[in-house]
């Protein structure tokens, strides 16, 4: 097998990467050079960002071999929350922020606890938790946007503000500054060891090895769940108001930008840099399609063809891998 | 209220009652082994005796207390209902289950509160809001099958299409007076009655509607000119048909296809802003924006104030990013379907089919209104008193 390719099958972000270049390069051309423009970089920044943070923390939690579908609703929870805090009841943002940001802690614990002690798949537990949480958004809201009154605070503008002299806003300085955050720990910590090791083989052999398997596993949803409200926070840092549709579609979005990334499906394998890549993918192809007046209604055609070559490549990759013994 | 609180208290006290006899009862006829014997096998015959007659008085005593809890809250429930069913002036309360297309939305809570308010405002009339947590068109089905077959006096239904035939026509054989509002897709059904009640509802031909708006925004453009309409729900139909309209006036007033746009957008207000501004971006001629729920139309507003752009926009319905976005100037007018006179006017309808036997009253239109800054002031009011979405 060529060096090349065993190398390029071996760090999967090489694939988002290219493509991620390649996309922007064909939109911009395509768009009549509109693309590299602070506008559309803004919108793509915007975009990604949201999903992004999200993406992080699926990303550990699928690596160590679970899901969380109650992302979506948690990503509105605590915004909701946030800014019926600090409108109605006065608080100050950054106490409803940490207020908002344990109430999601709790949400992810709780999807642990129910899947480490019910024994059923986290993705049952976790669909029931969305539903749950669907219906508390909705009671909260009631319907409406909940608008954010207090936008002038400080912690406000450092969650939200527009970054001088860039086209970007703070969200995304977030999602890397989350992402190092991430990387550090999954590539430097034995928290990162534990995780990689109780993904395979639900854990069986970590756990025959020493492992704390629970307490990782609960770390990580709480990890997933808080992100998830972070990303949602932030965005209602960024926009001004949430609703209880706000981010509904991030929980598949993000599986699709971790996957991309060249996160396995079955644990073990999976980088915070690709699911980043992932996202960033996303954002372009939506902004892009609408720069280049592509029908929006092929947007999730092409989201659907893109995560089934993603699957499918990272499947061939991993026989590729198994046979070269890398 | 306090009525209420004291029927639940009934019903509680009664299954109470009920379900801790039948515990006991089910407790009596499982074969239990005294601890005595458990313990020492060889001595049944000396404990045995003994541990069923301890048993026996346990029971006793707790079917005691579970006998009477039943037959009080039984009787309680009994009385309660009595007298529920009484009005201040002594009459029959009237019972009217009215069916919601969801809960907790701004635009069907507007409605509740007209229909519970003419409640509230003819004596003897008991209005029961009803609605699926999530929208389809199946959920409402069921929900509006459930409230039948508690046999209300009336039903205000939300009628989409033939979907809603069968259970209409079930309310209408048990002897229940039937009103459609919002939606009235009854005019091709093959049952007069299911016809009649179409030609007598209460609420907007939302073609018609979008038919009015129109032609107070077609007053802000010119033909030729780049209209783009962001349609919040591509996936329903009600939706589908308010685009058909606005596609066949632009097309009647001059506008070929070509110069309008058909963009289907979500509900995430953060997602539609930066789609739409990246439309705009790239369609900077753009000259028109017609969206028809708040949503859509508040993330709309904010995409053409930060494009710096030229653009006549409007919406529907009200909330208040709207309302501030009007008061802004970013947004040029909305229409408001006046939920809260259409849940008003379906229940004043309804007792006026139980109470004089009217066959058909006629149709009530709550008028569509066109709000812009001429009559903003005014509308807010009303919103924020919370009887205008």
């Amino acid at each position: 097998m060529n060096r090349f390719v065993v190398w390029a099958l071996k760090h999967q972000e090489i694939g988002p990467l290219v493509g991620l270049v390649a996309l922007s390069i064909a939109f911009h051309l395509a768009s009549g050079h509109l693309f590299f423009t602070s506008g559309q970089i803004s919108a793509v920044a915007a975009l990604s960002s949201s999903v992004g943070i999200v993406a992080l923390g699926v990303t550990i939690l699928m690596i160590s071999g679970e899901f969380d579908l109650s992302v979506s609703a948690t990503f509105a929870l605590a915004p909701i929350l946030m800014a019926s805090l600090v409108n109605q009841a006065g608080w100050p943002p950054l106490a409803a922020l940490l207020l908002a940001v344990s109430a999601v802690s709790v949400i992810g614990l709780t999807n642990g606890l129910l899947t480490m002690f019910t024994g059923i798949p986290s993705f049952i537990a976790t669909l029931g938790m969305l539903f749950a949480i669907k219906s508390v958004n909705r009671m909260l809201a009631g319907g409406a946007p909940v608008e954010l009154l207090e936008t002038e605070d400080r912690i406000i503008r450092w969650m939200g503000a527009e970054l001088p002299y860039t086209p970007f806003t703070a969200p995304l300085i977030w999602m890397f500054g989350f992402g190092a955050l991430l990387w550090f720990v999954l590539e430097h910590t034995s928290h990162g060891n534990a995780t990689r090791a109780i993904g395979d083989q639900e854990g069986s052999i970590a756990r025959a090895m020493g492992v704390p398997v629970m307490q990782t596993k609960l770390v990580n949803f709480v990890v997933c769940a808080v992100l998830a409200g972070l990303s949602g926070c932030l965005q209602l840092a960024d926009f001004g108001y949430a609703s209880v549709d706000s981010g509904r579609d991030h929980n598949l979005m993000a599986i699709v930008a971790v996957v991309i990334g060249g996160t396995s499906l079955l644990g073990v394998r999976g980088t915070v840099l690709g699911s980043l890549l992932g996202a960033l993918l996303l954002g372009t192809l939506k902004s892009g399609l609408v720069l280049v007046g592509t029908r929006g209604e092929f947007y999730d055609l092409l989201i659907g063809v893109l995560l089934l070559m993603a699957a499918i490549f990272n499947a061939w990759a991993k026989t590729i891998r198994d046979r070269s013994g890398r | 209220m306090l009525k209420c609180d004291l029927r639940v208290f009934w019903r509680v006290l009664a299954c109470f009652g009920v379900f801790g006899g039948i515990g006991i009862r089910k407790m009596e006829k499982q074969p239990t082994i005294p601890r005595e014997v458990a313990r020492f096998p060889d001595q049944e015959h000396c404990h045995g005796d003994l541990s069923r007659r301890r048993e026996f008085l346990r029971n006793s005593w707790q079917m005691g207390v579970f006998a009477p809890a039943a037959m009080a809250g039984l009787a309680g429930c009994q009385a309660a209902s009595q007298r529920s069913g009484e009005s201040k002036s002594g009459d029959r309360q009237l019972s009217i289950s009215f069916v919601g297309a969801v809960m907790n939305n701004p635009f069907w809570g507007q409605i509740q509160k007209g229909a519970t308010s003419a409640g509230n405002d003819l004596d003897g009339v008991d209005v029961t809001y009803m609605a699926p947590e999530n929208f389809s068109h199946a959920n409402v089905n069921e929900i509006i099958r459930s409230a039948i077959s508690a046999k209300p006096d009336g039903v205000a239904i939300d009628y989409r299409g033939r979907m809603f035939e069968e259970v209409t026509q079930n309310a209408l054989d048990q002897g229940a007076a039937v009103q459609f509002y919002n939606n009235f897709k009854g005019k091709d059904s093959t049952d007069p009655r299911v016809v009649r009640l179409a030609s007598t509802a209460v609420g907007l031909d939302k073609y018609q509607a979008a038919l009015r708006s129109a032609e107070d925004f077609l007053q802000l453009v010119s033909p030729g000119q780049r209209i783009v309409l962001f349609n919040g729900v591509p996936d329903s139909p009600e939706h589908l048909e308010i685009q058909q309209a606005y596609l066949k006036v632009l097309a009647d007033a001059g506008w070929n296809r070509a110069q309008i746009e058909v963009f289907p957008v979500t509900l995430d207000p953060a997602e539609n802003y930066q789609l739409m501004k990246t439309y705009l971006a790239a369609h900077a001629d753009t000259a028109g924006i017609i969206c028809w729920d708040s949503v859509t139309g508040g993330a709309a507003a904010r995409a053409k104030a930060d494009a710096g752009l030229d653009i006549s926009a409007m919406a529907w319905n009200l909330d208040s990013t709207i309302i501030r976005s009007i008061k802004e100037g970013t947004l040029n007018l909305t229409l408001t379907q006046q939920p809260f006179l259409q849940g008003y006017y379906a229940v004043v309808a309804l007792y006026l089919k139980i109470t004089y036997g009217f066959i058909d009253p006629p149709l009530v239109d709550p008028a569509t209104l066109i709000v812009d800054r001429e009559n903003i002031e005014q509308v807010e009011a009303l919103y924020n008193s919370g009887i205008a979405g």
